[in-house]
């Protein structure tokens, strides 16, 4: 086989390595709100669409307009750093765990305003899913309703969402790590990356993840 | 050669299309059975809260959110007024409406009891903190990054919890309760912290008194307990059998903490925690209160009711 053949093949299994991992994580979660309320903020993938990094709203960001802060009001948005989803949710929506596992971690002694609180999450829960170890972490609580070493199903509520810790309104931050101190990962599998630049923008398109419903 | 390159190339295109095309029906497998939702998403609204604490000015969170609206919060001490402003910059106004701007980045304002002096605190990313005269003259500027910044009554002291740097979420970044000395400039290593401590103030002999989870396997709930501690002592718990459900986050307190007052505006409750020599802690919680704040520090406190219809009355309790 000569060098170019090589290369052909090298690259073909690079594409092929890249495009399984892309596709391999996350697929078990579930929602964590009952319906699909508009998203905040996406997760910041270190990466962009077609070399642009793009609003919800359509908008492209430009250089680092919105790095390490809050946009204004009512804007939909990502931001350098944020590796998570942030849902709007009103205080007091329900939340759901989005796999079984078990409680590890609660925090439920914050206020609103108390921004360091919980290191940033405020009230929050951490649940460890039994599948791989994964984790997922359900932020800025009002309450955290489950206890360290419950068991949680799919789609068990464990707390009412709101605006304590590190959050300028009320919304739920939902992180998915791949250990408890591990890398965090996109819980929508990174699907805007590999798809098309208009479908990543539209709400609706998003709506669709995650298929797998518990409730 | 040239042939061969092409049937590989052709079959390697065919691969790729083939692989991405089942990566791409997996993905989305459920989501040809799952409906599409077309429901308009939820607006959620938040409204301006110009509340302001007599000893604590702090721009609130929905105010950061929403700095195109150019809301301000003020307080006046004395006869000058401090004010914070949408985009976080502190502006000392005096009594003649003259303008000094004092600090940029700024989240919150703390004043000492006796009004002597103010501590400011960075907005998050920031976390740095200045001691402040009641003029607005910088004193000295809190070494390192710094939370929960608490003076003492005359502002010889300033407690403080030190964190890492951080700029997103991080885990265990406080790393314990610190004393500057503004008399020294230097400042003291006083404890660790378990969880997220908070500090409810400092005395002026150094002592620094602070909330944070206690330390014992095996609890399934967060469950805060008082502390604390000084150059010369070691931490204590002086809460004893009472815990606490939350961050006594801005309480207030009397001038030997014997009292510590603390409004949970989640739950319309006041906290009062009472500890006297000679007797057991004691932790009574108030109904349906809203909001507090000195009318006169360390004598007079300043209690607004809520009763189920949302009116409010103002009571004025003397607490000596």
């Amino acid at each position: 086989m000569n060098i170019q053949l090589r290369k052909v093949f090298l690259s073909t299994f690079v594409f092929m390595v890249l495009v399984m991992g892309l596709s391999a994580q996350a697929a078990s979660l579930s929602h964590p709100l009952q319906n699909w309320p508009r998203i905040n903020a996406w997760f910041d993938a270190d990466g962009s669409v077609n070399g642009y990094d793009y609003r919800y709203d359509g908008t492209r960001i430009l250089n680092t307009l919105y790095y390490s802060s809050w946009a204004p009001s009512g804007y939909n948005y990502y931001y350098d750093g944020h590796k998570a989803i942030d849902f709007a949710a009103s205080t007091g929506t329900q939340v759901y765990a989005a796999a079984p596992g078990d409680v590890y971690q609660t925090v439920s002694y914050c206020n609103v305003g108390d921004t360091q609180c919980g290191n940033g999450y405020g009230n929050h829960v951490r649940i460890r899913h039994f599948t791989d170890q994964s984790v997922t972490i359900y932020a800025h609580l009002s309450s955290a309703d489950v206890s360290v070493s419950d068991f949680v199903d799919c789609g068990s509520p464990i707390g009412k969402s709101g605006n304590t810790g590190n959050s300028s309104g009320p919304h739920l931050h939902f992180e998915y790590r791949s250990s408890t101190y591990g890398t965090r990962l996109d819980p929508f599998n990174y699907w805007y990356q590999t798809a098309w630049v208009q479908d990543a923008l539209n709400q609706y398109s998003w709506m669709r993840y995650p298929t797998t419903t518990c409730f | 050669m040239k042939r061969k390159l092409i049937i590989t190339f052709c079959i390697t295109t065919i691969t790729i299309i083939a692989f991405v095309g089942i990566a791409y029906i997996f993905n989305n497998r459920e989501s040809v059975q799952s409906p599409v939702y077309k429901q308009s998403p939820p607006i959620v609204q938040s409204t301006i809260d110009k509340d302001v604490f007599l000893d604590v000015l702090e721009l609130k969170p929905h105010q950061q959110e929403e700095p195109q609206k150019k809301e301000e919060v003020r307080k006046s001490f004395g006869k000058n007024t401090l004010v914070i402003s949408s985009d976080h910059i502190l502006t000392l106004v005096d009594e003649n409406g003259k303008e000094k701007v004092i600090r940029e980045k700024v989240r919150q304002v703390t004043w000492s009891l006796d009004g002597t002096v103010f501590v400011t605190e960075g907005v998050w990313g920031d976390f740095t903190s200045g001691l402040y005269s009641k003029d607005g003259a910088l004193i000295a500027e809190i070494p390192g990054y710094s939370g929960y910044v608490r003076p003492s009554p005359s502002g010889k002291y300033v407690a403080y919890v030190d964190l890492t740097d951080n700029e997103g979420y991080k885990e265990d970044w406080f790393t314990g309760i610190r004393l500057y000395s503004a008399e020294t400039d230097d400042v003291q290593v006083l404890t660790s912290c378990v969880a997220s401590c908070n500090i409810v103030g400092v005395g002026d002999d150094g002592t620094v008194y602070y909330n944070d989870t206690q330390e014992q396997a095996g609890l399934s709930r967060s469950v805060l307990s008082l502390y604390r501690v000084s150059p010369s002592l070691s931490k204590e718990n002086i809460s004893g059998d009472v815990s606490f459900k939350y961050n006594l986050y801005q309480a207030l307190y009397t001038r030997d903490f014997s009292k510590i007052y603390w409004n949970n505006k989640q739950g319309n409750q006041l906290y009062i925690f009472t500890r006297n020599n000679g007797m057991e802690p004691q932790l009574e919680i108030e109904e349906g209160v809203s909001f507090i704040q000195w009318k006169v520090p360390n004598e007079v406190l300043e209690i607004e009711h809520i009763d189920d219809t949302g009116a409010k009355t103002v009571e004025y309790r003397n607490i000596q």
